[in-house]
């Protein structure tokens, strides 16, 4: 015997507890013996941890080590101002390690929302006094005093009751408060015994006594607790890219760094030199500028999302939205809108009329079929019997009432119905009559409405409406209606019967038709749809709702499904059977609990699917952990919200969809991104070579290098991270997860193309200033430290023109730049403005010159600079070109 | 050869005493309630031999009702008579100076195998429909199976082995699905032998792995999902301080009753 099947006095006596309660005596063994009523908490993550942690990964270490090593030379070689050098580099490891935080850092809040709805006191009837306790000190076997408003402590069975709800959608998610009883029910189950409340509950109406049964993480919230503290979801596509990215890069300037100190070591260039010159090509080598351009991106991204409704909470998350390959959606509020529409009716005469416009609209046309001479008057006495029978009213805007009434009422508001019933009683609905009718006066006739189930209606039928009159209900008519009823409910159609009587009783009425109301599928879920459709991406529609209902708004809405799968049909089906009807079929699953939704997502994952899942119950909290994009509801729980990657604010599918293409573009723009930040290395990089092995003056110096990487880099950058979606981006498979951001094509464009081109400018610059100024080569040292900072001016000027350049050209990956829209990228606009004010800064302002190690240039020199740019971008637009044409030769 | 449950006027005894009682049931032993006098009121030790009875009569079971003065003379008993094993519970909080009874038999070293019972749902003894067994890659032993077997058989339960390996990084599951069916195939080959005696035994298992960040995690995750009603976990007489298993850490914060199954001879 499970404890809910256990009468009363067993319950007591099992439980060694009794009317008046434990004895306080008694509960301190008990709570030793089965632990406090607590729910386990994951430990919390410390801020301050975290952020140090940034600080002693691979990367920042190098830098750590760059940074320390220039205050070495500086203490050498002090009027050489590598000071200055280090503080630079402490500063990129400052901003690099903040940003690493402000993108990894997710706060897991699940639990905090969750534990809300525990409460932090009880009543308890203790030694035959109620009292109040702390819910920590509940013990099985304590008399719990239930009252109205209360959130309950404990699982516990009743043993008293008075009209008691709970709301117990935190465990199963059904939103409708759930009527109590003294029994089970012949439940199987805790969570389905009738006879029971539970921890994380509440009390809709009524009161109640009951016995604890279970405590802390026996109970049935302790599951749910147990599932949203364990469940975890790693690293997103994109944190675990960034991290190969880093050790990648820094790996390869640390390896650059050993070999040219060893070289110059060996070379004869002295011990400072060497390591100095290896200090200078690590610095050249690693883009600092690399993590706060994505991570800034990335918050870009966000904001756009934002503002189409959708919140995202791990900006990592963005990007994963790209290789979304299913989306496991909600039917109600998601594709439809939630709003219940009175869009059939059936007049017992055998008349048909369709109704147009929106559920709560109060304006749209009636559309007869079979129409007669009386049919409006039939149809005014139906809509006058579903208005009048009702609680619900639209005024002014405001809407108020059950979602199925206010349908009907607004039917009868867009027929222009005027209310002049005059109600004296209403009998209202009940499950055991399923009906509910009002009675009054109407035009000085008595009148009694009712509408209910059609087949409770029908049993109370003795007459209908039929097109010349009234007549006998007899088996014929009502296999007529019957037979209306069916064709309704194979449409999913929620059906009412309407009828009415000319004095106050529910029986020997006359029937006056059928309406058929559903909820309304949203305007623009077909186009998204389709769009989903196009962008490879597969649709799962997961509901609450029975089959037919889910069946037809699907193919309504035009989704794409193989067969309908219930919970139950579900339940009967192994993991390995499931996860290969998955990979072959697309389900509809109708009447699903939540904890299945879980499932589905495990399984889907394990078919190397990248999933979307939307929920809002507290019980969707471990599905939306699963997911690989957890999508809560905006006018769902807390729990869920703080369980989901992303806030739906307006629960509309739509925006999902947009969500994805916002996901998609920010892969493209980050891809965009680290091939503009991997190119501008390359500049960096070969002037220092080149001063190694040809007897040429130092060209740029570090301190350039840092301001090329998180100076005029870094807002170029930002543009072409907020650039828009490209025109194919939703036309494009998804991005699979193992598809890299730095692959081939990246490092081909960064380093060998648009790279080698920069460093052509940088070093073109260079050299042609200095021999037009006299300089011969073979002379390293120019004596002159003037002409020097002009000559390394120039080289930087070199590689932050054409870097300009490169940012424009960048801001398609695949298609040329006058496809675009010239003014569409403000961000860049506004950037690169910026960019050439800090040119002329360098070339003017003293200040930024005695920092940066710059000077004046002529114009006639710094036309030296203008060819690049325009090579630059007239060989990448042309590479672009072929390639495309290549690629799409390739696709036919 | 009897199962021996002790008890006393903790709730949890009695839960403990069930299981020993189905434990019994499956082998067809005589079940001795042993209690040891403390501060306990005997009317509560008489009521829970009554109700034991009773069901043990439901369940065909012969069980008898000892009183000791003291520990020794259940050492006593243990040396004397052929006992298969001793059931015990163990509270969830302990006052800090006070010794489980659980703790005192394992430094004894006494020779019996040991089960002690970790209780979270008072009446969860009473019937049991999903069992599951967590063990480590394939390490299972013969005691810890039958043990387990023994709970399957009596209250004619679905089991499930729930094999979990470690990994030291985040189980992808689209990049392990490969390797997660390659360890299952290496799991079951070498557990064939318990299958096999689980279909002469007309039993049936299920047989689950999973590659996990957190062990302990992974596990209760698993129970949670899946409604289970008991764990049995395997445990070693001798602990090493440095390695905590992550298994009988399970133990620890249990969600639903587990039993901890310490066989004599420490070869699990």
């Amino acid at each position: 015997m499970k404890s809910f099947e256990l009468s009363k006095s067993e319950l007591f006596d099992k439980f060694r507890s009794c009317e008046n309660g434990l004895k306080s005596s008694e509960v301190k063994s008990r709570q030793e013996q089965f632990g406090k009523n607590i729910i386990e908490k994951k430990a919390k993550k410390s801020y301050i941890k975290e952020y140090f942690g940034q600080y002693i990964q691979f990367f920042p270490i190098i830098l750590e080590v760059a940074g320390m090593l220039a205050f070495v030379a500086d203490f050498y070689e002090p009027q050489s101002s590598y000071d200055i050098l280090g503080y630079a580099i402490f500063g990129a490891v400052f901003i690099n390690a903040s940003f690493s935080f402000w993108q990894y850092f997710k706060a897991d809040r699940a639990m905090e929302a969750l534990l809300k709805l525990i409460p932090t006191n009880t009543k308890v009837k203790r030694d035959s006094t109620i009292q109040r306790i702390d819910a920590t000190d509940l013990v099985v076997g304590d008399i719990i005093i239930i009252e109205e408003g209360d959130k309950i402590a404990a699982d516990a069975v009743l043993i008293e009751i008075n009209e008691l709800y709970i709301n117990i959608s935190s465990l199963n998610g059904e939103s409708k408060p759930s009527k109590r009883g003294l029994t089970c029910s012949g439940a199987r189950r805790s969570i389905d015994a009738n006879n029971m409340v539970y921890a994380g509950t509440s009390t809709v109406n009524g009161s109640a006594i009951a016995i604890v049964v279970a405590t802390g993480m026996g109970t049935e919230f302790g599951k749910i607790a147990t599932l949203t503290r364990t469940i975890q979801k790693g690293m997103t596509p994109l944190e675990k890219e960034i991290v190969s990215m880093t050790r990648f890069f820094t790996t390869i300037a640390l390896v650059a760094g050993v070999v040219f100190f060893a070289l110059g070591y060996f070379s004869g260039k002295g011990f400072i030199i060497a390591a100095l010159f290896a200090l200078s090509l690590i610095v050249a080598n690693i883009p600092e500028g690399l993590l706060p351009t994505i991570t800034l991106s990335l918050s870009i991204a966000s904001q756009r999302m934002a503002k189409k409704n959708a919140l995202i909470k791990n900006l990592a998350s963005v990007q994963t939205l790209g290789s979304v390959t299913t989306i496991c959606t909600d039917k109600t509020g998601t594709l439809t809108k939630n709003e219940m529409a009175l869009q059939e009716i059936y007049l017992s005469g055998g008349e048909k009329i369709k109704i147009s416009g929106g559920g709560y609209e109060l304006e749209g046309t009636f559309s007869f079929e079979n129409e007669n001479s009386n049919s409006k008057e039939y149809l005014i006495q139906l809509l006058q019997s579903v208005w009048f029978n009702s609680r619900a009213f639209i005024e002014d805007g405001k809407r108020i009432g059950d979602p199925t009434e206010l349908a009907l009422v607004a039917a009868a508001h867009k027929y222009k119905i005027v209310n002049s019933f005059n109600k004296t009683k209403e009998n209202p609905f009940s499950s055991e009559r399923k009906m509910m009718s009002s009675f009054g006066e109407l035009d000085g006739k008595k009148r009694l409405f009712v509408k209910g189930a059609p087949e409770a209606i029908f049993e109370k039928t003795a007459y209908y409406q039929d097109v010349d009159g009234i007549k006998e209900f007899d088996d014929a008519a009502k296999q007529k209606v019957e037979k209306e009823l069916l064709a309704f409910e194979n449409r999913a159609y929620r059906v009412l019967a309407v009828a009415m009587n000319d004095k106050d009783a529910e029986d020997g009425l006359t029937l006056l038709g059928l309406v058929a109301i559903m909820d309304i599928a949203r305007s623009e879920v077909k186009e998204a749809l389709q769009k989903c459709y196009s962008a490879g991406i597969r649709i799962i529609m997961i509901t609450g709702d029975n089959a037919n209902t889910a069946a037809a708004i699907g193919r309504d809405i035009g989704l794409k499904f193989d067969t309908v799968l219930t919970g139950k049909e579900l339940e009967r089906l192994s993991d390995e059977v499931l996860q290969e009807m998955l990979k072959e079929k697309t389900f509809i699953f109708a009447r699903m609990a939540s904890n299945q939704k879980l499932r589905i997502a495990d399984l889907l994952q394990k078919n190397e699917e990248v999933v979307a899942m939307t929920g809002d119950g507290v019980n969707d909290a471990p599905s939306l952990k699963k997911a690989d994009i957890g999508i809560a509801m905006g006018s769902g729980s807390d729990v869920a919200k703080e369980a989901g990657d992303m806030i739906l604010l307006d629960d509309n599918f739509n925006s999902i969809v947009s969500a994805i293409e916002e996901g998609r573009t920010v892969y493209y723009n980050i891809k965009k991104v680290v091939t503009y930040v991997l190119s501008s290395n390359v500049p960096e990089i070969v002037p220092y070579i080149f001063s190694f092995f040809f007897k040429i003056p130092n060209p740029l110096s570090v301190i350039q290098m840092l301001s090329i990487d998180l100076g005029s880099n870094m807002l170029p950058g930002l543009g072409l991270g907020s650039e828009a979606p490209e025109k194919n981006i939703m036309k494009k498979p998804p991005i699979s997860k193992n598809e890299k951001i730095l692959d081939w094509e990246v490092f081909k464009r960064g380093y060998f193309f648009i790279g080698m081109i920069e460093a052509s400018a940088a070093m073109f610059a260079f050299i042609i200033f200095l021999l037009r100024h006299g300089w011969q080569y073979g002379q390293v040292d120019l004596h002159d430290p003037h002409l020097q900072a002009q000559a390394m001016t120039m080289t930087l000027l070199g590689a932050i023109t054409t870097h300009l350049a490169n940012s424009w050209s960048l801001r398609s990956w695949d298609f040329n730049i006058w496809t675009l829209r010239l003014t569409s990228n403000k961000t860049l606009i506004f950037s690169s403005f910026t960019v050439l004010v800090w040119m002329w800064a360098l070339l003017n302002v003293a200040s930024v010159q005695k920092v940066f190690n710059t000077a004046h240039v002529d114009a006639a020199d710094l036309l030296l600079l203008v060819p690049f740019p325009i090579i630059l971008l007239l060989s990448h637009e042309t590479y672009k070109y072929f390639r495309l044409k290549k690629l799409n030769l390739a696709d036919g | 050869m009897r199962v021996v449950s002790l008890i006393n006027s903790n709730m949890i005894c009695e839960t403990s005493s069930i299981y020993a009682l189905h434990y019994a049931k499956a082998f067809t032993l005589k079940l001795s309630l042993v209690h040891i006098k403390e501060n306990d009121k005997l009317s509560i030790i008489d009521k829970v031999f009554a109700d034991i009875k009773k069901l043990a009569a439901s369940l065909d079971v012969e069980v008898e009702l000892i009183i000791y003065e003291s520990f020794k003379e259940l050492e006593q008993l243990i040396l004397d008579k052929n006992i298969d094993i001793l059931f015990c519970s163990t509270k969830h909080e302990r006052p800090l100076f006070e010794q489980s009874f659980a703790k005192r038999v394992i430094q004894l070293g006494l020779r019996v195998d040991l089960a002690v019972v970790k209780v979270v749902k008072f009446a969860g003894a009473m019937s049991i429909e999903k069992i599951i067994m967590p063990i480590r890659g394939h390490q299972l032993s013969v005691k810890k199976f039958t043990f387990f077997t023994a709970f399957v058989n009596a209250y004619t339960a679905t089991a499930e082995i729930f094999s979990v390996d470690e990994i030291k990084q985040h189980p992808a599951a689209w990049l392990d699905a490969k390797a997660v069916k390659i360890k299952l195939q290496e799991v079951t080959f070498h557990l064939r032998h318990y299958f096999k005696l689980a279909v002469m035994m007309k039993m049936k298992f299920s047989l689950r792995h999973s590659y996990a960040l957190i062990e302990g995690d992974e596990l209760q995750s698993h129970i949670a999902r899946n409604s289970f009603d008991l764990a049995i976990v395997g445990g070693h007489h001798k602990k090493s301080i440095f390695h905590h298993h992550p298994i009988e850490a399970l133990f620890e914060k249990p969600m639903i009753n587990t039993i901890y199954f310490i066989p004599f001879n420490d070869d699990v």
